[in-house]
């Protein structure tokens, strides 16, 4: 990999959001260990943290085509029609994506009044994390689907991009 | 009952057969049963998915990998190898010998087994064809001491289990020590075996042979590695979270200023890898838990349960069908995947039968890490065939023996529940 290559906007939130998860993480051993106080918010902010990592970097793994597939069954999908039933597969996908966006925005704004326990953080901005990364993902998707749907041969050469990829 | 379960497999095969991601699958699939059938307002998917992620100890799971990836960047795995070169010498098998043992020891800091192939194998592999060993044999035992991975605590696979089957996973770190180095030792066996027959020595030319001290010497930080990480959870002082961030900030003081390997600038290649692994493991659990949720819901996995018990109910056969079941299913499906779609599903077959569940889960946890050497889908064989440039095909000659072997720790430890039990059972006490 060079460093000058662009990476998406979602590498550079996940690697914000683990390097303070690790800080924060850390912190709370060393003070829990070393000065014998526990610190009541560094458990909850690195959990909550946690979420919005997992989420984002679901879409993260989406710019790098990562995400685990079982091959062995689409490989029975005979080789003519099989870009096209990927390319069905991934508006399903993103349709699916759309919708729990939708579910989850509705939910993190009906949590408005709660807040979290040790820093009194507001709740709906804790789950907002998973709306926010169901919402880049269907856009990766959307734009996958694009280039998709003018260039079909992409669909099979993914397949094989996620073998190499698991090398 | 019958239609729910048609429906809910039907919808997760056809998203397969379609090439979505497994993870996905199971989320699609359940949405649909609770879309159809309206049994639990739409909002169950948010709650079950925040649920289900906001955990303490799979926050130890994007932090083992990122120690993991920083160790396989940092110098580290060279520095054991070296110093398990300087104990082994020149023997029959010697060059295999030293992989498994540097993979057993690297399986004691990292959480996976394609991390220790791809760190050990890296090195261990051309080193290996350089002193005559043939490439199918440098492949298979690079691949086979990298089932280790998920053996030999800490353990992303077992803590995963860990988590869906709601036990300790500070007791199935300890119950997996005796089972993995078991497994160490029948790899060394059949290692010897195959080296006598074909005649793979040690290395020939050493270059300058260092002392036993300078290479202790060098290794020394890498030793230390897994003495903290699983000291500080085997003697109950860390948390096997902590000992995970303790994990990721120690690499990476050893890689930057001591053994000055790790550029700072690596920093960003180095844990976007680790999003990338963790990005798609993690999202599997979310997505899981709803899928199994919505199965409970249902009561499929009673159901399921008691198909199976009005067939046997002997504990025995069970164990052994479900030792069956995994093996094909580890052939073909990730190991990840696998855990959290059929933990749920066994558990309430094995339990009423008083089978332990730290048992179960290193029978489970097993059964998937022969699954990474078992083709169609062996990720280790592909990362070591793909290190010593062969085809996938080609690495299979030695499959049988080294199989085999795996096989008969598989059964040791699925019929005798002491050899994981023994010492968790001890340290509690």
């Amino acid at each position: 990999m060079s460093d000058k290559k662009r990476r998406p906007i979602e590498g550079y939130m996940c690697f914000g959001l683990l390097l303070t998860m690790t800080f924060v993480m850390f912190i709370g051993v060393i003070f829990r260990y070393v000065f014998n106080a526990s610190l009541s918010w560094s458990e909850e902010l690195s959990r909550y943290l946690f979420i919005w990592f997992i989420f984002i970097s679901t879409s993260y793994a989406v710019t790098e085509r990562a995400h685990i597939r079982v091959e062995a069954l689409n490989g029975l999908v005979p080789k003519k029609i099989r870009p096209y039933i990927n390319i069905i597969g991934r508006i399903i996908w993103f349709a699916f994506s759309l919708f729990v966006t939708y579910l989850g925005v509705t939910y993190a704004l009906s949590m408005t009044t709660s807040v979290s326990a040790a820093m009194k953080l507001p709740m709906s901005l804790v789950y907002f994390g998973i709306p926010l990364g169901y919402f880049l993902m269907s856009l990766r998707l959307f734009f996958q689907i694009i280039e998709s749907i003018k260039n079909p041969e992409i669909e099979i050469q993914e397949i094989h991009d996620d073998l190499v990829k698991e090398e | 009952m019958t239609m729910t379960l048609l429906l809910i497999f039907g919808v997760f095969l056809i998203t397969l057969f379609l090439n979505i991601p497994i993870a996905m699958g199971l989320g699609i699939a359940g949405l649909t049963v609770v879309l159809v059938e309206d049994a639990v307002p739409l909002s169950f998917l948010i709650q079950t998915t925040f649920g289900s992620s906001d955990s303490f100890p799979l926050l130890a799971i994007p932090f083992f990998i990122l120690a993991g990836e920083i160790m396989s960047t940092g110098g580290i795995a060279r520095r054991l190898i070296d110093f398990v070169q300087n104990i082994v010498g020149s023997i029959t098998g010697s060059l295999g010998l030293i992989t498994i043992i540097a993979s057993l020891i690297f399986a004691a800091i990292s959480g996976s087994g394609a991390a220790t192939v791809a760190s050990i194998g890296a090195i261990t592999i051309p080193y290996m064809l350089k002193n005559g060993y043939s490439k199918p044999y440098a492949a298979s035992i690079a691949a086979s001491a990298g089932t280790l991975g998920p053996i030999i605590p800490p353990s992303i696979t077992f803590i995963l289990y860990g988590v869906m089957a709601s036990v300790s996973i500070g007791d199935m770190f300890i119950a997996g020590l005796i089972p993995g180095l078991l497994m160490a030792t029948a790899l060394v066996v059949i290692n010897y075996i195959i080296s006598k027959k074909e005649g793979f020595g040690g290395a020939k030319n050493v270059g300058e042979k260092i002392s036993f001290w300078k290479s202790l010497n060098e290794a020394k930080w890498a030793l230390l590695a897994p003495v903290i990480i699983l000291g500080g959870i085997y003697g109950g002082i860390v948390t096997p979270t902590e000992a995970a961030v303790i994990a990721v900030v120690y690499s990476l003081i050893v890689s930057v200023f001591i053994y000055k390997e790790f550029k700072l600038n690596q920093l960003l290649d180095v844990f976007l890898r680790a999003t990338t692994v963790s990005g798609t493991i993690m999202i599997f659990v979310s997505t899981a838990s709803f899928f199994g949720k919505v199965l409970a819901l249902k009561q499929i996995p009673q159901y399921i349960a008691g198909v199976i018990a009005d067939f046997t109910t002997n504990p025995i056969i069970i164990l052994l069908l479900i030792n069956i079941f995994l093996l094909i299913v580890g052939a073909f499906m990730e190991t990840v995947a696998a855990i959290l779609l059929f933990v749920p599903l066994l558990l309430p077959i094995v339990l009423p039968l008083g089978i332990d569940p730290i048992h179960f889960g290193i029978i489970v946890c097993l059964n998937l890490a022969l699954g990474l050497i078992t083709p169609p889908l062996g990720l280790n064989i592909f990362i070591a065939s793909n290190i010593a440039r062969i085809r996938f095909e080609q690495s299979l000659k030695y499959f049988i023996p080294i199989f085999t072997t795996l096989l008969i720790v598989l059964l040791i430890v699925t019929f005798i529940p002491q050899v994981s039990l023994f010492l968790p059972n001890l340290l509690s006490k």
